[in-house]
This record gives structure tokens, C-alpha cells and sequence, in this order.
């Protein structure tokens, strides 16, 4: 009589709907006999499954659900302090949860709500599962909820101190279910129960399903199915746009509805500071540092953990400009205002702060005196004489000393220029009339002149071709595929023995040195292909006394890629220049260049002397 | 001493109760503390869910000290054999499938029902009542190892002294005042101190059984006030049921009958619950008591009288250790779900939810675990 029914989870589906029901042990034992019929019956005809099988809930959905109405009739909501819906919270919460809204009427007339926690347990039929009540029975529609709640004739428990936590249902009722599978462990049911004046608690209910993870010390709702709200965020600033750079900007963002969480501020993709916590549905934050030019803001929200929102994100642009300039003042001193021609005159510019003519710094910047002639125009114009500069030194003040003034009036002034990096606006000084007097003697100008020799570039070596360069006797190489044969063309020790440049144009303009080879032929016309001979370890040799030195001259060997035979073509090697061995930027005078020149030739190459011409030039 | 209340028809099992099963935990009590327990258990009239509406399997069960659901004495049939009506002894079965046992109608007679059930399992689980256990009964629950009987505070009420909405007494009476009429020397209630003005008619003392706690507290109220010396009440003194308003208003002269009652009950009277008992179901129209207790300044200028009563609930230390739970897959035992708990889960009647519903019996709750305790 006292052991708890047991049945397959599949047939609890079909039968929870009696077994619900409050009802007495003895009626309970009945039931657990027509259910034992029920049962047989099932295994019988084989009817019974496949008919459930089509009220079986989602794979996600904890075994027992849908329960079906009845009795449970409706679902679960919860909600905090603040009207604002949430899907779990902290196991030592008491009451778990300000607000708790079944979203079904149970019995219509019914003005009290009271919640229940259950264990579920595997084999036991959802109504037969033992709990205890989590609250008081308090009354709904509840004046003093927040507006929405208020407002709602759907039954509400509101929670108080008093109440019942998770926690502590835990602790009445463990879980002691181990399976990770099964859907049981660590599972509870929360129910909601109506009643009224005169009238005793429904057996049908509202319903929620909750998981409890003991280790985070939080409880979340795993039926029905939490459906998360969406939110609202808007982001302003309380300085205007644009603003100069360092001015503080404050960014306010205002999350609707005021879920609690937290916002991070971000100009573009970079964080300002760090996530600020909601309240109220406001945050903000304060930045000096917001870059220059055109930004977009960013508030993006975050809903605080079991708050069941969505997050969302408000952008605003703003714009930062760069930082106002500090005025300047520039004055021009000229000392004497009226001398002789030709005459050192001391030009003087100092420059201030226009604010409080203080002096600007040493460093601050550079002077570039100018003169109109006659122009009286305090501009710098494509007519100005740009006289020279002076850098601002200690006091703001910039001289320059000029003693080539022509005879006549000279309008000076001086334009101040910033330093790079420095916040200073340039300035311009007002004209200072400087007169230039004829001197009292005058001056005898004699002309002078000097040729310069427009100058030769050549390049030349020390054979001819009645005194050819020998590559002396080619030798086959041990493997057998080719014959070489290389000589020294100049060496470090006679350096003229290569090519020797001599440059004396006017002017100490760059050259480029090259060569070119032809095929070598010998007496019968058999041909060694000029691709083959190359020119390396290519080196300059300075000579003393001449311009041209180390390390002017810049030299490449020219190399081959492979050994080509008689007729192929192309402009590999020294063949088909001109190929650049040397050069140099500037310097006149003479330099050797000398080298190694290699002949590889084919070993089907017949026996002969071949010659061929190679051929220096200088561009 | 002469008993008066309203007729019951007689019979054995005049109506009848949820018979308990095993595991079910029953209390039987006290007409005082009756209504606070009935409420925890079933839930108040207000719609305030009571323990049995979670729809555990194991239930917890009351049977209220008074056989009427309007707390009326039960007597025997005066009308149709013409004899003197007598107290009925009714009936009631505490576990299904024993046979009827005299209810248990008072606190005192609560507590020495519980000490008499040393069956196994256990017929009575716990008691309530407005009185703690005496010495020796403490002694003899040691004896018969339970440890001790464990005591439970769950509320408070007070003794005040009943009129009728329409009484020739003074608007407050005082302890001595009080012991004046109850011993005889005051008879009329111009005898009263300072109401030589008042009414000449006869005072109709009343007063609940000796084994209720009004009685007890009442009593003893009055041999305080009389130097410590127990009064010897006057044979005019009439017995009537507890709390029962229609002690007042059935007397003879209903403006001229006083009687000590319970303030809680009489807040539940006047907060609607009971219904005209004539009339069939669904029910009739609400009852008003008829009745107002005495709170004015008393003629002798002395404090009106008013007594303050403790509601508890008894049980055995031996369940309180208990390692068997309540409900199956439950970790608590039912004094642990229910009444006691230390160091774990507040008990029920010490939840807010608990209380709310000993507040609706007109019971001001106040939850103190006693443990082991007595008087007298």
C-alpha cells in the first residue's frame, strides 16, 4: 500500500492526467490497479505504444513534459523586483524569485496563488512525486507588482522573505537521481496552485521545470522553453559633436527595458574603459580620449546572467576635431631702418602668445623673413624675397642677419611657422620699412669668367686584335660534358689588365660600364655560342689622387645558367648586351675594373682556336 | 455547577472524519489552539493554502477538540427522550480501520491522550494545546523512552472576559472585581465597586470545563488576585463549552452572563468564518457572535482583565530524532517538515506561510522552539 507506483516513462504520459489529481491512498491504490490493468492490456495488443508515442515531448524537453492539461494546465514565468523577467537565479534566494506568473487561468474566480516544488522521480508517475510548498498564499492580481504584473489577471505568487528557496527544497527533497541522461538529475518541478476564500487549492496547476547546477549554486528553467525578451539600447552623448580633442566626453546609455547587466562604450571597435554595470537602466561613462576625426560610438549591453533579454547596442557618431591652435604674435625688428647698400641689418622677430604675450619657448618654431620691396602688403605673396630663417630661440625670438639689400625701400616681415607637433598658430609680423641708401661710394663691378671643359667618358682595355686576350686551352671537365677555359681579365695585382674607365665630364654625372660578346668561331666556322662565356668576381680598383673612391663604384658579375650549344639563341651571359658590369653615381677621375672571364663550351665542341669580340661600353 | 449548550443529535460516528493512514501524522488538541492547526493543515478559510495542498502522500491530519465544525459542545438528546441533556462524549477515529475513541476535547486531556498512546505505530503524533506539560509528565514520557515530551510554541492568545453585544456589565472588569463575582460576594453589578449606578440584575457567571485551558488560566488568574489562595467558586458558576459565543447568548439573560474567552476565537467569529449551522449545504449566511469582549476601564478603576495564553503543539522527542522521512524521497521527518527543525529548514509552522495560516485562527503566531519544558 505504501510503495509508489512504477510504470514506463511513456505510459506515465497517458495516465498522469488522473494520477494528478490530490487524491486519497486508498482511491490511489485503485488507480495504481487499473493502471496495472492498463499496463497488461498495453503489452497485449501493442496498441497502447505506438498511440503515445505520439505525445511524447521534444528530445530537449525533460521526460515527464508535456505533462497535459489537465492537470497541468499552463506554464511558468518569473520575474524579479522589477517586473523584469528572469529564467533562474541563486539557489539560496528566498523567495527564488520575486514574481512567479502562471500563464494559464486554473480556476476561474480564484483570487490566491501558491507555489509548490516537487522531485521528480524516474519511474514514478509526475502526480505521485512528493514536495513541499516554496510560498505563502498570497493574493493576485497583486496592486503593489510592478504595472504589467499589476495588471494581469494570470495568477501570481509574489514572493516574500519568508519563502521557501531552492536550496533549501534540495536539502528537504535531495535529488539523489546520478543519471546524466535520464533527464532526472538535478531536475525539480515548480507548480502553481490557485484557491480562494472558502475555497481549498486546485489540484491542476501552472507548471515550470527547473535544472539545479549545485556547484555554480543557481537554478534555471528547462521548461517550458524561456523565450528571451528583447531590449532596447540607446546611446547619447551630453557634449554636442563635434568636440576638440581632450575635452571630456560623457556617453550615457539608457537600456530599455532596464534589464540589469552591463554596457560596454566603444569608439569603433575599441573598448573605453570597461564594462559598466546597469542601473536603473542607465550607465555612463566619461572619456578624454576619444580620437580625432569623424567616430562612432557604441553602447553594447549585456544582459546580467538569468535575465531573460536579449542583448542589443546603441551607436551615435561624433566627431572629434584636433586641438585649437594658440594664437601667436609675431613682431619684426630691423635695426638700422636705413643704411647703405649692402649693409648688414639685423632683422629681429620675436614671438608671443597673443593671449598673454608671453614668449613662446625656444624650439617652438622657425622665422622666415621676408621682403615686398615696395608693397606694403603684410602677406607673403609669390612676390615676396624669402630673405632667409632663423630658428625661435630663448624669448621667442628669431634673427637673421642680411647685408644684401639693393638700393631702395624694402618692406620686411617675418612669418612665424610652428614646430611640428606644436599647437601654436603661425603669425605673420606687420611690414617694417627698411630703406636702402646708395652708397657713398660707389662700387666698381668687374666681370669674371672661367671655361669648364665639357670632358670625356671612355672605357678601354690593353688588347687589340693583333694582341687578343687568351682564355688559353679549354679542358674537359672530369664528368666528361663540357670543356672551360678561364683567364684573369686584370687581376689585384695589375688591375689595368681589365678595363680601365676614365671619367671627366663636366658636371660629376652618373655612368654605367657594360659588355657584350659574339659567338666564337674558329677556321671551319664551328661556333662556341657566346652565351657561354661569363664575367665574374667583377671588382674596382681606385686609383690614388682621383675623385672616384670606395666606395663609388658598384660592380655585378655577369653569370650563365647552364652550357648552350652552337646555335641556340638568347642573351644569357655576356651574349647579346650589353650586360651591366659596373657603376657609379657621381665622381670624376679613373678606376680599373677587373675580373675572370670563363668560356664553357660543349664537349662536342670540335677541335680549333675560336675568337670571338667582346665589347666594352659606358654610357 | 451546571452544563448548558446547544443539542446535538447523538450517535456514534455523527459525522465522519478522513480516517488517517499510516505515515499520515494526527494531532488531536485543545478547543483553543484547534482552529491554528486545523488551518496549517488543510489550509484557512481565506484561500490560504494549508501542508495537505502540496498533495504529499503522506498527509497531516487534526481532529478538532469539538465534534461541531462551529466549536459547539456536543450533548446528548434532551428533546425527544426528555431527559437532561449530558455531554455527548463524542466519538472520532484517529487511524482508519480502529474503532471510535472519545474525542480528546481539551489541552490537558491532549497531552495525557499522547502519553497514553504507547502503541506502535503511533495513534496520536502530537498535540495541541494552550498548556505546557506538567513535570510529571515530562518524567513519565522519560519513562517511557521518549526522551522527553517535546514543546512547541506557535502563537499567543489571551483570556478576556466575554458579554453580550448587549450586557448590563460595566464595560471592563478587573481581576479583583472578578474574583468578587466568581466567589459569590458580588452577585448583582451594582455590587461592584464603583458601579453602585449599574444594573441590579443577577450576574450569570460562566466558565469553561476545568480541563480547558481558558479554565486553567482563568482560575489561576483569579487565586492570584486572591492573595495565591485558590478561589472556592460560587455554586451559581455555570459550566459551558469553551469559546462557544452561544454560551452568552443562549443563557437565560444573556446581558447579564460574563464568561472568560479566548480573544483569537472570537476574532475568528467576527471575521466571518462561521456559517448559520441550520441551514443545509451549501451553507448559510454568516454568523455574527453576538458577543463583545469587556475592554473598557472597570468601575474599581483597577486594570481590566486580560490574560495572556500560549498556543503549542507536544510532541515526542523520540519522533523528533526520528531518522525516518516524512514523505517518500524527503530527507525531513514529520517533526522536522512540520514543528522542529534545528540547525535545518525552518519547519512549516515557523514559515511565514505557516504563520500567516495560525493568523488566520485569530492566533497571534510566534514560533519559539521549547523543547523540553513543563508547568506545574
Amino acid at each position: 500500500m505504501k510503495s509508489l507506483p512504477v510504470v514506463p516513462h511513456d505510459l506515465r504520459q497517458s495516465t498522469s492526467i488522473e494520477l494528478d489529481q490530490r487524491i486519497g491512498k486508498d482511491q490511489m491504490n485503485k488507480l495504481l490497479r487499473s493502471l496495472a490493468t492498463l499496463v497488461v492490456a498495453a503489452a497485449a495488443s501493442g496498441a497502447l505504444a505506438i498511440g503515445l508515442a505520439g505525445s511524447a515531448s521534444a528530445a530537449t524537453n525533460p521526460p515527464w513534459e508535456p505533462v497535459g492539461n489537465p492537470p497541468e494546465v499552463g506554464g511558468l514565468s518569473f520575474y524579479d523586483s522589477n517586473g523584469l523577467q528572469i529564467i533562474g537565479g541563486s539557489l539560496t534566494a528566498a523567495p527564488l524569485a520575486a514574481y512567479v506568473q502562471g500563464s494559464s487561468t486554473i480556476r476561474s474566480g480564484d483570487t490566491k496563488a501558491t507555489l509548490y516544488g516537487y522531485l521528480p522521480v524516474s519511474g514514478q508517475v509526475p502526480g505521485t512525486w512528493t514536495g513541499e510548498g516554496l510560498s505563502g498564499s498570497t493574493t493576485f492580481p497583486n496592486a503593489s507588482a510592478p504595472t504589467a504584473l499589476a495588471a494581469s489577471a494570470l495568477p501570481l505568487v509574489t514572493g516574500a522573505s519568508g519563502d521557501t528557496s531552492i536550496s533549501q527544497l534540495e536539502s528537504d527533497f535531495p535529488n539523489t537521481d546520478t543519471s546524466t541522461t535520464d533527464g532526472y538529475g538535478g531536475a525539480y518541478v515548480l507548480r502553481l496552485k490557485t484557491s480562494a476564500t472558502g475555497l481549498s487549492a486546485t489540484t491542476n496547476y501552472d507548471s515550470a521545470d527547473i535544472a539545479v547546477n549545485t556547484s555554480a549554486g543557481t537554478w534555471s528553467v528547462t521548461y517550458p522553453t524561456p523565450t528571451a525578451l528583447s531590449t532596447t539600447t540607446t546611446l547619447t552623448t551630453v557634449q554636442t559633436s563635434p568636440q576638440v580633442s581632450g575635452t571630456s566626453v560623457t556617453l550615457d546609455a539608457t537600456v530599455s527595458p532596464p534589464v540589469p547587466g552591463t554596457v560596454q562604450f566603444e569608439v569603433g571597435t575599441t573598448d573605453i574603459g570597461t564594462p559598466v554595470a546597469v542601473s536603473g537602466g542607465a550607465a555612463s561613462t566619461s572619456t578624454t580620449s576619444l580620437p580625432v576625426g569623424p567616430d562612432s560610438l557604441s553602447a553594447v549591453f549585456t544582459p546580467a546572467q538569468f535575465y531573460d533579454y536579449t542583448g542589443s547596442t546603441g551607436t551615435t557618431p561624433f566627431t572629434i576635431t584636433g586641438a585649437a591652435a594658440t594664437a601667436t604674435t609675431t613682431a619684426l625688428g630691423v635695426n638700422p631702418t636705413s643704411a647703405a647698400a649692402d649693409t648688414p641689418v639685423a632683422l629681429t622677430a620675436t614671438v608671443t602668445k597673443t593671449s598673454d604675450s608671453s614668449a613662446l619657448p625656444a624650439g617652438a618654431g622657425t622665422v622666415v623673413f621676408y621682403d615686398n620691396g615696395t608693397s606694403t602688403s603684410d602677406i607673403v605673396s609669390t612676390s615676396s624675397t624669402n630673405l632667409g630663417s632663423g630658428p625661435v630661440g630663448s624669448g621667442g625670438v628669431a634673427t637673421l642677419s642680411y647685408s644684401s639689400f639693393a638700393t631702395g625701400a624694402h618692406n620686411l616681415l617675418a612669418q612665424f611657422t610652428p614646430a611640428n607637433g606644436v599647437n601654436d598658430a603661425t603669425s605673420i609680423s606687420p611690414v617694417v620699412l627698411f630703406t636702402a641708401t646708395a652708397p657713398t661710394i660707389a662700387p666698381d663691378a668687374q666681370p669674371i669668367t672661367v671655361g669648364i671643359p665639357a670632358g670625356a667618358l671612355t672605357i678601354s682595355t690593353p688588347y687589340t686584335a693583333a694582341n687578343p686576350f687568351q682564355l688559353g686551352t679549354a679542358v674537359l671537365n672530369p664528368a666528361g660534358g663540357s670543356f672551360s677555359a678561364s683567364a684573369p681579365f686584370g687581376n689585384s695585382n695589375n688591375p689595368n689588365n681589365g678595363v680601365t674607365i676614365t671619367d671627366t665630364l663636366a658636371g660629376d654625372a652618373p655612368w654605367t660600364a657594360s659588355a657584350t660578346v659574339t659567338n666564337f668561331t674558329d677556321a671551319t666556322s664551328d661556333v662556341i655560342n657566346a652565351q657561354n662565356l661569363t664575367f665574374t668576381g667583377v671588382t674596382p680598383s681606385y686609383i690614388t689622387g682621383n675623385a672616384l673612391q670606395s666606395p663609388d663604384v658598384v660592380t655585378n658579375d655577369v653569370t650563365n645558367t647552364k652550357v648552350y650549344g652552337p646555335t641556340a639563341t638568347g642573351s644569357d651571359g655576356l651574349a647579346g648586351g650589353p650586360h651591366q658590369f659596373a657603376k657609379a653615381a657621381l665622381g670624376d677621375g679613373s678606376v680599373y675594373i677587373y675580373g675572370l672571364l670563363t668560356l664553357t663550351a660543349p664537349s662536342s665542341t670540335p677541335a680549333g682556336t675560336y675568337t670571338a669580340t667582346i665589347t666594352f661600353t659606358i654610357t | 455547577m451546571t452544563a448548558v449548550g446547544l443539542t446535538l443529535a447523538g450517535g456514534a460516528r455523527a459525522w465522519a472524519d478522513y480516517g488517517p493512514q499510516p505515515g499520515d501524522v494526527v494531532g488531536v488538541g485543545g478547543d483553543t489552539p484547534q482552529y491554528a492547526l486545523q488551518f496549517v493543515a488543510d489550509g484557512d478559510y481565506n484561500g490560504d493554502a494549508g501542508f495537505n495542498s502540496a498533495g504529499a502522500y503522506n498527509r497531516l491530519v487534526t481532529f478538532n477538540a469539538t465534534a461541531d465544525g462551529n466549536g459547539r459542545s456536543a450533548y446528548t438528546n434532551s428533546v425527544t427522550t426528555g431527559a437532561a441533556s449530558t455531554p455527548l462524549n463524542p466519538t472520532d477515529v484517529l487511524r482508519a480501520g480502529t474503532f471510535p475513541v472519545q474525542r480528546v476535547q481539551s489541552s490537558g486531556a491532549s497531552i495525557s491522550a499522547l502519553l497514553a498512546d504507547t502503541s506502535s505505530p503511533e495513534v496520536i503524533n502530537f498535540v495541541f494545546s494552550a498548556s505546557e506539560p506538567t513535570a510529571a509528565q515530562q518524567t513519565q514520557a522519560g519513562t517511557q523512552s521518549w526522551g522527553y515530551l517535546h514543546v512547541v510554541e506557535i502563537g499567543t492568545d489571551s483570556v478576556k472576559i466575554a458579554a453580550d453585544s448587549t450586557t448590563n456589565a460595566p464595560a471592563g472588569l478587573s481581576a479583583a472585581e472578578l474574583l468578587g463575582i466568581y466567589t459569590g460576594t458580588y452577585t448583582a453589578w451594582n455590587q461592584l465597586p464603583g458601579n453602585s449606578g449599574g444594573s441590579s440584575a443577577t450576574i450569570i457567571p460562566l466558565i469553561p470545563p476545568s480541563s480547558s485551558s481558558i479554565y486553567k488560566t482563568f482560575v489561576a488568574d483569579l487565586k492570584t488576585a486572591n492573595g495565591n489562595v485558590a478561589p472556592t467558586l460560587s455554586a451559581s458558576v455555570k459550566t459551558v463549552e469553551q469559546n462557544d459565543p452561544t454560551a452568552i447568548t443562549g443563557a437565560s439573560s444573556p446581558a447579564n452572563a460574563i464568561v472568560p474567552f479566548s480573544s483569537a476565537r472570537l476574532a475568528l467569529w467576527n471575521d466571518g468564518y462561521f456559517h448559520n449551522p441550520a441551514t443545509v449545504f451549501p451553507g448559510g449566511t454568516t454568523l455574527t457572535p453576538g458577543i463583545s469582549l469587556l475592554a473598557g476601564s472597570p468601575p474599581d478603576a483597577g486594570a481590566v482583565y486580560a490574560s495572556p495564553i500560549t498556543d503549542y503543539v507536544i510532541f515526542r522527542q523520540s519522533d523528533a530524532t526520528s531518522t525516518t522521512p516524512f514523505e517518500p524521497g524527503g530527507a525531513r521527518n514529520w517533526v522536522q517538515t512540520l514543528f522542529s527543525n534545528p540547525g535545518g529548514s525552518t519547519p512549516l509552522v515557523g514559515k511565514s506561510a505557516g504563520q500567516a495560516l495560525i493568523a488566520a485562527s485569530g492566533v497571534t503566531p510566534n514560533y519559539v522552539d521549547l523543547g523540553d519544558v513543563s508547568s506545574g
